[in-house]
């Protein structure tokens, strides 16, 4: 017999499924991503101090064998699992964790502010105390986080 | 011990006594796990551990996206692997390697050649520039690839001196 016959006598007559298997990674990609992306977020959360998966488990209401799926990234997250994860650790997973964070502030940071308004130099003026537009104070509302003055009054 | 056939009596795959999985899907599971990338990252002293655990699953995906290019090109085999030079074992290794030659971190997947287009994965590990763990994972594939070769010498397949590490880009 030659080395490859002998090699084929080795070979067990089971099949695999490994490249089907392979095929379900691939197909399953784009889920398995976000659930690894999740599954770092909470693992980083729990190296924080007091928090074990046990109490995560607890808090949760599920069993500590569900947590230690939910870490390995590979599990297919209901929408109410990330939702209590999200909630629970305050960790952002859903999108609703950014819209709430981006309100919040933008109403710490609102703020009113009084300016004076001064009518720019007049170029054609050779005095420069003879502008046409008489000084008037204005009320305007400043956005900290996008560093814009969003409205304005002119004060009663 | 046995070897199956993963793919089209080209692509086989040792599984060892004990293990739930060939070595190839074994791996597989193990590469996309991320408490096991995340504890192998903290044991290694690794400070970026989202990074990563992000770059090795980015690894894994690229040998994921290989065997799906294998199983459906008409490439030869031996166009994926490359001999990789082990001077502890003495011979030389072939591996499926993932990235470029002079990456240092990366996955690796081992295997033996028995033709031209017949490999047989040995196992694989997580290659670690110059960090200790390296040395460690080293030995135990080592080990893994004696017991291979002498399940291979004893089946009657001899003259196995060279062992090759997967390449992910075409030459």
């Amino acid at each position: 017999m030659t080395n490859k016959e002998n090699f084929k006598a080795l070979v067990s007559k089971e099949t695999t499924n490994t490249v089907e298997r392979n095929r379900a990674r691939i197909k399953n990609r784009s889920r398995l991503k976000e659930s690894q992306q999740i599954a770092l977020k909470v693992l980083n959360k729990l190296d924080e101090p007091g928090w074990t998966q046990r109490r995560l488990a607890k808090e949760m209401g599920v069993s500590p064998q569900q947590i230690t799926k939910i870490v390995k990234g590979k599990e297919n997250l209901t929408l109410e699992t990330q939702i209590k994860l999200q909630e629970i650790l305050d960790i952002p997973i859903l999108a609703s964790y950014y819209d709430k964070m981006w309100e919040q502030i933008v109403s710490d940071f609102l703020v009113k502010d009084t300016k004076k308004y001064t009518a720019p130099k007049n170029p054609f003026l050779e005095k420069e105390d003879e502008i046409l537009l008489p000084k008037m104070e204005i009320v305007m509302e400043y956005d900290a986080s996008s560093e814009t003055y969003e409205h304005y009054k002119i004060p009663a | 011990m046995e070897i199956v056939d993963i793919f089209a009596d080209q692509l086989f795959a040792f599984h060892y006594n004990g293990e739930v999985d060939n070595e190839y899907d074994r791996l597989m599971e193990d590469w996309t796990d991320v408490v096991f990338l995340r504890d192998y990252a903290k044991k290694n002293g690794i400070a970026e551990l989202d990074q990563f655990v992000k770059d090795r699953l980015k690894d894994a995906e690229d040998i994921q996206d290989l065997l799906e290019e294998i199983t459906t090109n008409q490439h030869s085999l031996g166009a994926y692997f490359q001999p990789f030079h082990n001077s502890e074992i003495g011979f030389k290794l072939l591996s499926l390697q993932k990235g470029k030659t002079s990456k240092k971190d990366g996955l690796r997947l081992y295997a033996i050649k028995i033709d031209d287009n017949e490999f047989v994965i040995t196992g694989g590990c997580i290659k670690m520039g110059q960090a200790t763990q390296e040395h460690k994972d080293m030995d135990d594939e080592v080990v893994k690839l004696k017991s291979a070769q002498d399940f291979l010498k004893k089946g009657g397949v001899v003259d196995i001196d060279s062992f090759y590490e997967f390449k992910n880009e075409l030459q």
